[in-house]
């Protein structure tokens, strides 16, 4: 394959896939929140059950 | 206004849908333009074909949904459209970077230079780039209040841009950007043509794969926002 394409299609792919590693970051972020939030929730929940 | 929470589970399906298309179509797209798609008289390096003119169509397609959003948000002041101008305007940019990478490499490859300030194709694109580059700059320093609609009227008339670079290679006479279609029909073979077709379904694909899961991710994450003040201001 030339230098060139090869080159190319590398830096393409590469920029696409640290953009996908972005969107995992972001996701990662979400699911932290939403964990975070279950906890707040539940104890929210507790403490409306208790006594 | 906003969509309901509930609503959006079939949004993240339809994504993963759209994902799933485009990692098929592109597969397809590469095998086709690598090994059974013709060559032409400029050999192995006019593959780069299958990859740089899909992205730059795709880029200024991007600039196109993002001006339909901004004249559906001036008329119905719907944030959705305000989000649909803005991940469009990014994932337009991210095309646009990977275009002027590719066709840098090109020019490389085949004119022996990284950049040609000379032809109106490239500065034309270039323009347009730093444009759509700018409107992220400008819309982070607007009010809140005003921010939608400064970003709805920067997107349309930013795309007043667009048609003068997409007719700038076949207005001027001397460019040295190759042009697959023009005035006189296809200038190339009819195999690379229908490989150059499957590229850009591909793209256009991608494109909206990228669009649904940023409007997903962005939604998702105003409804947790939202959903953490209640919580704490409930605690």
């Amino acid at each position: 394959m030339n230098d060139y394409v090869a080159a190319a299609f590398a830096v393409v792919w590469f920029v696409l896939l640290v953009y996908v590693a972005f969107v995992g970051l972001r996701t990662a972020r979400i699911s932290r929140e939403v964990e975070l939030l279950t906890r707040l929730a539940e104890r929210r929940a507790e403490e409306d059950r208790a006594p | 206004m906003t969509e309901p929470a509930v609503g959006r589970r079939s949004g993240g399906r339809d994504a993963a849908v759209w994902a799933a298309a485009a990692a098929v179509l592109m597969f397809v797209a590469i095998i086709g333009g690598f090994f059974i798609a013709p060559e032409d008289r400029e050999g192995e390096i006019q593959r780069l074909l299958y990859l740089h003119v899909p992205l730059a169509v795709m880029s200024l397609g991007a600039f196109l949904v993002a001006c339909v959003a901004g004249i559906l948000y001036l008329r119905r002041r719907e944030d959705r459209y305000d989000e649909v101008v803005t991940v469009s305007i990014a994932i337009g940019l991210l095309f646009v970077v990977l275009t002027i990478i590719s066709g840098s490499i090109w020019a490389r490859g085949f004119w022996g230079t990284w950049w040609r300030w000379e032809d109106p194709r490239l500065v034309t694109y270039l323009i347009i780039a730093l444009i759509y580059g700018a409107f992220f700059v400008l819309r982070s320093s607007t009010d809140e209040s005003r921010r939608g609609r400064f970003s709805a009227v920067y997107s349309i008339v930013a795309f007043a841009a667009v048609p003068v670079s997409f007719y700038a290679v076949r207005a001027a006479r001397d460019t040295v950007h190759p042009v697959a279609l023009d005035s006189d029909g296809l200038q190339i073979d009819s195999g690379i043509f229908f490989w150059l077709l499957v590229s850009q379904v591909a793209v256009i694909v991608l494109f909206v794969a990228l669009l649904k899961l940023e409007l997903l991710q962005r939604r998702t994450d105003r409804d947790l926002r939202r959903l953490r003040v209640l919580l704490e201001d409930g605690a």
